[in-house]
């Protein structure tokens, strides 16, 4: 990853545009889903809580009214009487009990119970009089105890009773007050808010007051099941919160159940939803990103394209670019850089080239002495007078040569070439006395071949001179042959041979040692000047048994003018 | 880059830590816990239950279900309690090696007839099988004891627990062989005599006489007084041959973890107070040997 990064500038510019648009947007909705799911739910949770410490006070105040009812009942001496005297329907002490009950009766119903069980007095006689037994349950609780006992009614609703002693504190009989449903209903309504809904149960949890009675058996046992084995209370569905408030006076728990407002599929659904949002935002951001970092490294990119093609040798590069920025400015002394060089390099192989044609004039110039030219034409015309006739031979020989050395064109025949060569021999054949024997084997066609002039004289000197002159029997042979698609010219001789270190030295086409050997040299050179390195001379030879030596030269023929 | 990382990881977390806490209310702690495996209906069980954890603040579990399966789970340790509430002696007998020995402190005072020498289990009930029928199919004749039921006239029109079963069956099958003469042949005569079809409980037998789906029956004391208090047509007869009550106990599991509070529900289940509750409300046969209370008078012969 980090290599593809380093690789080039714009992945840099891409992955960096990537991170600042991305990050920013996913950082952002995250905190802001949290912070508001979290501050959602404390508040529904402060809410619930405020709910129920309200229904909780009510419920207290409301034990606070029955204790205090109680307590009036029990102290009463009219009421005692009333049931030391075992009979019903005491007036006084019905008048007793509406009155101290008047404004309670919609909460409760209170009756008064004598020692064996029998109810004596209700505040509701719509329902017929029950029994209770005096050693079971709510009866016997208040027998334990002196102060007023709470308990879950058989079927829920509360009851709670109170002992009504003789000073001697045996038990004359019994207050009972019970709740029922619609007691509950009544004072709990209006407390919480409808979505919730409320729970009271005793102490060991058994049902009082639901709500909601539908569900009402199985919603208790879990939750107690829940509460046995130490588990948080939560409900079959997972959607609602319980939140639980102990009630210290009569043992009891409130529990209200309010609906999560973030239910796991709420919430499963907005990770849903934000997951499928951020993808979509991830594609977008790397397609922006991708475009914009290549947009703003294409100029860079261009101009690294051009100085890679700069660096392979190809001058010939031009960066286009309309922009007015320093990427411009680039752009153009790029160009312009390009430009200088591409006219460096023409001056340079101009100027070379002007070097190389002036060495040649100069090698030319050497074979040309327009003074020898007209001495020799006075020793001709001194030896004809003279009646020399070899004399004026020689002279008009060498006169011949020279005149083609000095003027006509750099190219003549191969025919005319051939001529020159005889007139050389001519003359060391008077030198050396017919020491040696000449030879020609060039075909027709190759007559009319052009060759620079006097490019064999050397080669023949050279068989001459250091080929045969110590022997008697010289021979010479020049030939011609096309190979290759070149004419090949060879001079061999049967001679003293080449040494090998010379050998060597013309055979390799680089070197050039003054001296003695300074006319191969020169046809060498001006034919690879001409021709270029393919053509040139090379050389065999054997110490004592002969020499060759071969000129490679490109086939050209005359071009007939008119 | 690692450590901008490992930055907003953090911050993220603690964003996605929302505390859920809504305040675990305070469960008993051990000592004041007990755990009952009973067969009993709720009807039975939830009262006494209801009593003892408001008298001793010991909070109860319940499980129900047949006592067979749970000693068959209990002794294969997939499940265990403190005490099995309800199960007739035989069977506390039988697996003698899962319970513990107690001798409740009442001991002495109860009916030598529900008593066994043993110690493992603590007899709680009685409750005799009894003939009922219903009136209204019935109207000349009804049947007086247990030869009616083998008296070809109420071929096919008896309802009869399965002994294989329920308890109930099992129990007056065993209880009818003691009584009558015919013995070893009874039970080809009274399978004879019933048919195919059996009821699975004492239960069924009273809800298939009171539907008048059948004419006579064989059920519990207790079941019937209860279908009577209810309203059911039927009439409760008990037999000329008498009849044996059938004995429900308590034991406690060895190796139970609260062995203190198991105790304390044994002695109240044989205190005063609850055999009264049960002989008033329960209609079961106290311990103690007394009679019957309140059963109102109500179809009884």
């Amino acid at each position: 990853m980090r290599a593809w990064i380093r690789r080039s500038f714009r992945n840099r510019i891409f992955v960096t545009i990537l991170l600042i648009t991305l990050l920013p947007l996913l950082l952002c909705t995250v905190v802001m889903m949290q912070v508001q799911m979290q501050r959602s739910e404390t508040g529904m949770a402060e809410q619930a809580g405020q709910e129920l410490l309200r229904a909780e006070a009510k419920f207290e105040g409301l034990m606070t009214s029955f204790g205090d009812i109680a307590d009036g009942l029990c102290s009463n001496t009219m009421m005692h009487s009333a049931l030391r005297r075992e009979n019903k329907s005491s007036h006084v002490a019905y008048q007793l009990m509406f009155r101290m009950t008047d404004d309670m009766r919609e909460y409760a119903k209170f009756e008064i119970f004598d020692r064996n069980g029998s109810c004596q007095y209700s505040t509701d006689n719509s329902i017929p009089p029950a029994e209770l037994e005096p050693g079971w349950g709510i009866l016997y609780a208040a027998g334990n105890s002196q102060e007023l006992v709470y308990r879950s009614g058989t079927g829920g609703g509360l009851v709670a009773a109170r002992a009504i002693r003789e000073y001697s504190g045996d038990i004359l009989g019994y207050v009972v007050i019970s709740m029922n449903r619609e007691n509950f209903d009544l004072l709990l309504s209006d407390i919480y808010s409808p979505a919730n809904s409320i729970m009271v149960l005793d102490k060991y949890w058994y049902p009082v007051y639901l709500a909601q009675p539908v569900l009402a058996d199985t919603t208790v046992s879990v939750l107690r099941s829940q509460l046995l084995a130490n588990e948080q209370l939560t409900d079959v569905t997972g959607e609602c919160n319980y939140i639980t408030e102990y009630q210290e006076k009569t043992g009891f728990t409130f529990i209200l159940k309010q609906p999560k407002v973030f239910t796991d599929t709420v919430r499963d659904t907005i990770f849903f939803v934000s997951t499928f949002m951020g993808v979509i935002c991830l594609a977008l951001c790397m397609w922006a990103s991708w475009r914009l970092s290549r947009h703003l490294a294409s100029p860079v990119h261009r101009l690294d394209a051009a100085m890679g093609e700069v660096q392979k040798g190809n001058f010939d590069v031009y960066v286009k670019s309309s922009r007015e920025d320093e990427l411009g400015h680039l752009a153009d002394s790029f160009n312009l850089m390009a430009e200088e060089y591409r006219k460096n390099l023409k001056r340079t192989v101009e100027h070379q080239k002007e070097i190389n044609a002036t060495q040649l004039r100069m090698l030319q110039a050497q074979l040309n002495p327009h003074f020898l030219y007209n001495t020799l034409d006075s020793i001709k015309w001194m030896g004809v007078s003279n009646d020399a006739s070899r004399v004026a031979d020689m002279a008009t020989s060498l006169a011949v040569l020279l005149r083609a050395g000095i003027s006509g064109s750099e190219f003549i025949t191969l025919s005319e070439e051939l001529e020159l060569i005889e007139k050389y021999i001519a003359i060391q054949a008077i030198r050396f006395e017919d020491r040696f024997t000449y030879e020609t084997d060039v075909a027709e066609k190759y007559q009319s071949c052009l060759v620079p002039k006097l490019v064999l004289q050397p080669l023949v000197e050279n068989s001459i001179i250091h080929g045969i002159s110590e022997s008697e029997f010289g021979y010479i042979k020049l030939s011609a042959v096309e190979n290759d698609g070149d004419l090949v010219i060879s001079v061999s001789d049967n001679g003293c041979g080449i040494p090998e270190e010379i050998l060597s030295q013309l055979n390799d086409q680089g070197k050039r040692i003054p001296g003695q050997h300074l006319g191969l040299f020169n046809v060498s050179s001006i034919i690879r000047l001409y021709f270029g390195d393919k053509y040139g001379i090379t050389a065999e030879s054997e110490p004592g048994n002969g020499s060759c030596i071969r000129v490679r030269l490109p086939i050209q023929r005359e071009e007939k003018h008119a | 880059m690692k450590k901008l990382i490992c930055i907003i990881g953090a911050v993220l977390l603690l964003m996605g830590c929302s505390a859920e806490e809504y305040g675990i209310p305070k469960a008993p702690s051990e000592d004041n816990r007990l755990v009952i495996y009973t067969p009993y209906s709720e009807e039975v069980y939830a009262p006494l239950v209801k009593e003892f954890e408001e008298r001793t603040g010991i909070w109860v579990e319940i499980h129900t279900g047949s006592v067979s399966e749970f000693i068959g789970r209990l002794k294969s340790g997939e499940e265990t309690c403190d005490v099995i509430f309800g199960g007739t002696g035989d069977i506390f007998e039988t697996e003698a090696a899962l319970f513990e020995e107690y001798y409740v402190s009442r001991r002495g005072e109860i009916s030598p007839e529900y008593l066994t020498e043993s110690g493992i289990w603590t007899p709680f009930s009685g409750n005799p099988p009894v003939l009922v029928y219903n009136p209204k199919l019935v109207r000349n004749n009804p049947p007086t004891g247990w030869e009616d039921l083998i008296d070809p006239v109420w071929s096919g029109k008896i309802a009869f627990a399965d002994p294989l079963q329920s308890s109930l069956g099992y129990n007056a099958l065993t209880m009818l062989q003691q009584l009558m003469p015919e013995g070893g042949q009874l039970a080809e005569h009274l399978s004879e005599n019933i048919g195919e079809v059996l009821q699975d409980s004492s239960d069924e037998v009273v809800k298939e006489i009171a539907n008048g789906n059948y004419y006579v029956g064989v059920a519990y004391e207790e079941t019937v007084l209860r279908g009577l208090q209810k309203g059911y047509d039927i009439m409760l007869v008990y037999p000329d041959e008498g009849s044996f009550a059938i004995v429900d106990g308590l034991a406690i599991v060895s190796g139970s973890s609260h062995r203190e509070n198991a105790e304390s529900f044994i002695e109240f289940a044989v205190c005063e107070d609850v055999q009264r509750y049960i002989s008033q409300n329960l209609y079961r046969r106290p311990v103690y040997g007394g009679e019957l209370f309140n059963n109102g008078g109500k179809g009884m012969e």
